[in-house]
């Protein structure tokens, strides 16, 4: 709506003989320049910590292997093979599957691994993943049922590649 | 018998004494809009009893209105609204239809026009809101009207909200001023104007409750005249305008406002350094000033109605007015008004000390700002703004102020405005205005001691209190101890 009474002048500071011009503070300026870049800095660099340390920390790592190359041509079961390692620690076991990819297809991955478990008694337990709904940790073995001396043997896998990692 | 009868007569005349009495009392504490409304239903009375029909006297609805005629009527449920055509939403027809209704408004009023009258031009300029007196200054200088004050009616903010919706850091809000003048060519660059603000809550005036409270003119008009200037001298007087937000939350049962405030007044005058310190120097003598309830003659402020005939054209205030108007005979701006008040009343630039589309009292934007109970800030289109960059805005004002050094010739233009109002507009423009209302009786300590304790309960509880809705007069807050 234009009001038909009214002259637009512009702004008042910008004037042809105008004493007065807008002031721009360079401090200012330089504090918002800082400011910014150190943000998206601070922001790139918490995000790529985030994934570094993403899963458990190094030193509790108890083991680690392959299960199977990653190799999308090698999403065959006649191909699948598993990486067997041992604990002595009386604690939880978790099996981490470090994966890529899509969502989906991470998810096909975890729900396409086993973990068997071999007990020091000699009883032995399975946890599949299709059972997980978790697409990172596929199985975690409470204290109570992982006797010091047990032996596991996970993951097998029917369709999936990735690094199992257990912590302790 | 008779004996008994004359007693009771006695007592219901001593009856109708103290009646009349308490009648007396009240009427005298009402404010000066309730004591308008109050005549004219005792006028109306009057009429009826003297025998003059009620067809005569109009609906009773429109008793203490500013908007009579088709407006009025339907506004406040006299008739229905007819059937309204379809709304025009494309702006360039809305523009060119605007123009068709401006054109015939125009030639209505041209019999009304006084017949020496000075040409008027409203240059808008943008500013950031902080240094908006500053930028207004500097602008006045660099179109040299800062020299020519003789030529300026007066310098005022625009009394809309821009991008209401949007939050901007303390003072950075792009804010508009109307430069009201009769030059008709480019003056040159000169000095910047100076100005000085006066805050409202200065008591700069001692008036004790009851005594009707300064206007913010008529405290400038003390400086300037104290100051020696005059209205040739002067390049406008300005309420200080800020927008508070308020409730929306517990505090207040939800409602969400937008106030315009009114914090003060600005006095603009030449950047002439004799002048500027004449100016300083009044401001700044001992308080308190001795103000005149009125102006002193012959200097003069007209108040004239705007909000009543917006809300009529302009049924919500981010939005364009309706087009075509239900009522085409009324303005669709407050400038097209106070043009017309200016152009009938005729009055020369050099003898106004300032015009302004403000505010008085606090004023919720809120109104009137979507259907039903709906109450919003946007929605609207972009509109123009002074810098060329659209923006949204919430069209405010509610009255309009003229303050001028008063002739002869101009009571006839005041008579011609008068007729325009009622035969054209059909509205009381100049009724309702409720202005210098009396000042009230501040809290007692036990009062005051009630709402303080109330105030650390609330702190304490952790739950938000109920918000102040006292705003104290402005100027003479508080009230000087007897």
């Amino acid at each position: 709506m234009s009001d038909p009474n009214v002259e637009l002048g512009g702004s008042a500071t910008v004037q042809p003989g105008s004493q007065l011009r807008r002031s721009r503070s360079i401090g200012l300026g330089v504090l918002v320049a800082v400011l910014l870049i150190g943000g998206i800095a601070a922001s790139v660099i918490g995000i790529v910590q985030l994934a570094q340390n993403a899963g458990p920390a190094e030193d509790r790592i108890i083991a680690r292997g392959t299960v199977a190359p990653l190799n999308p041509g090698n999403l065959n079961i006649s191909q699948r093979s598993e990486t067997i390692f041992e604990t002595t620690d009386p604690g939880d076991v978790t099996v981490w599957l470090q994966l890529g990819g899509p969502g989906n297809v991470r998810e096909s991955i975890v729900a396409g691994t086993a973990c068997a478990l071999t007990r020091g008694d000699g009883t032995t337990d399975e946890i599949r993943g299709s059972r997980q709904g978790n697409v990172v940790a596929v199985a975690t073995f409470p204290s109570g049922r992982s006797p010091r001396g047990e032996r596991s043997r996970p993951p097998t896998t029917s369709s999936s590649s990735g690094e199992p990692r257990a912590m302790a | 018998m008779g004996r008994f009868r004359h007693l009771a007569d006695k007592a219901f005349a001593k009856l109708d004494e103290i009646n009349a009495k308490d009648q007396e009392r009240a009427v005298a504490k009402l404010s000066p809009a309730e004591r308008e409304h109050y005549d004219a239903w005792v006028e109306r009375t009057a009429a009826l009893n003297s025998g003059v029909p009620q067809e005569e006297l109009g609906d009773p609805k429109l008793i203490g209105k500013v908007l009579q005629g088709p407006a009025g009527e339907i506004l406040h449920g006299v008739r229905k609204a007819p059937k309204a055509p379809p709304v025009i939403e494309d702006p360039a027809a809305w523009d060119a239809q605007s123009r068709t209704e401006l054109a015939a408004r125009d030639e209505a009023r041209a019999p009304y026009l006084a017949p020496d009258r000075s040409p008027i031009r409203i240059s808008r300029v943008g500013a950031t809101e902080k240094s908006s007196l500053e930028e207004i200054c500097a602008y006045l200088g660099s179109t040299g009207l800062a020299s020519r004050s003789d030529l300026v009616f007066g310098a005022t903010r625009v009394p809309h909200m821009i991008q209401a919706g949007r939050m901007k850091p303390f003072g950075s809000r792009y804010v508009e001023w109307d430069v009201v003048h009769a030059s008709e060519h480019d003056l040159g660059p000169t000095d910047p104007a100076t100005a000085i603000s006066l805050d409202a809550e200065i008591a700069y005036v001692a008036r004790n409750p009851g005594e009707p409270s300064p206007l913010d003119e008529d405290i400038a008009l003390d400086v300037l005249t104290r100051a020696g200037l005059d209205p040739s001298k002067t390049l406008g007087i300005s309420r200080t305008l800020r927008f508070e937000g308020r409730g929306g939350g517990d505090d207040d049962s939800g409602t969400p406002r937008r106030l315009a405030l009114i914090t003060g007044v600005d006095v603009l005058v030449p950047g002439d350094p004799a002048i500027a310190a004449m100016l300083r120097q009044a401001a700044d003598s001992p308080r308190p000033w001795s103000v005149p309830t009125e102006p002193a003659p012959p200097n003069r402020i007209d108040v004239i109605q705007w909000d009543a005939i917006a809300q009529a054209v302009q049924p919500r205030r981010q939005h364009r007015a309706t087009m075509p108007s239900p009522f085409p005979y009324l303005p669709t701006t407050s400038t097209e008004l106070l043009r017309a008040h200016l152009e009938i009343v005729g009055i020369k630039p050099a003898d106004c000390w300032s015009v302004q589309v403000t505010y008085d009292r606090p004023f919720d934007l809120m109104a009137r700002t979507g259907g039903g109970f709906v109450r919003r800030t946007g929605g609207g289109p972009d509109f123009p703004s002074a810098d060329g960059k659209p923006r949204q805005r919430m069209f405010g004002g509610h009255k309009i102020v003229v303050t001028y050094r008063d002739r002869p010739e101009y009571s006839a233009g005041r008579d011609r405005f008068k007729a325009y109002s009622r035969e054209v507009l059909q509205a009381n423009l100049d009724g309702m205005l409720n202005l210098r209302p009396p000042i009230p009786k501040p809290d007692g300590r036990l009062a005051r001691a009630v709402d303080f304790a109330g105030d650390v309960a609330l702190f304490f509880s952790m739950e938000p209190g109920v918000e102040d809705g006292f705003f104290p007069p402005r100027y003479c807050w508080p009230p000087p101890k007897r």
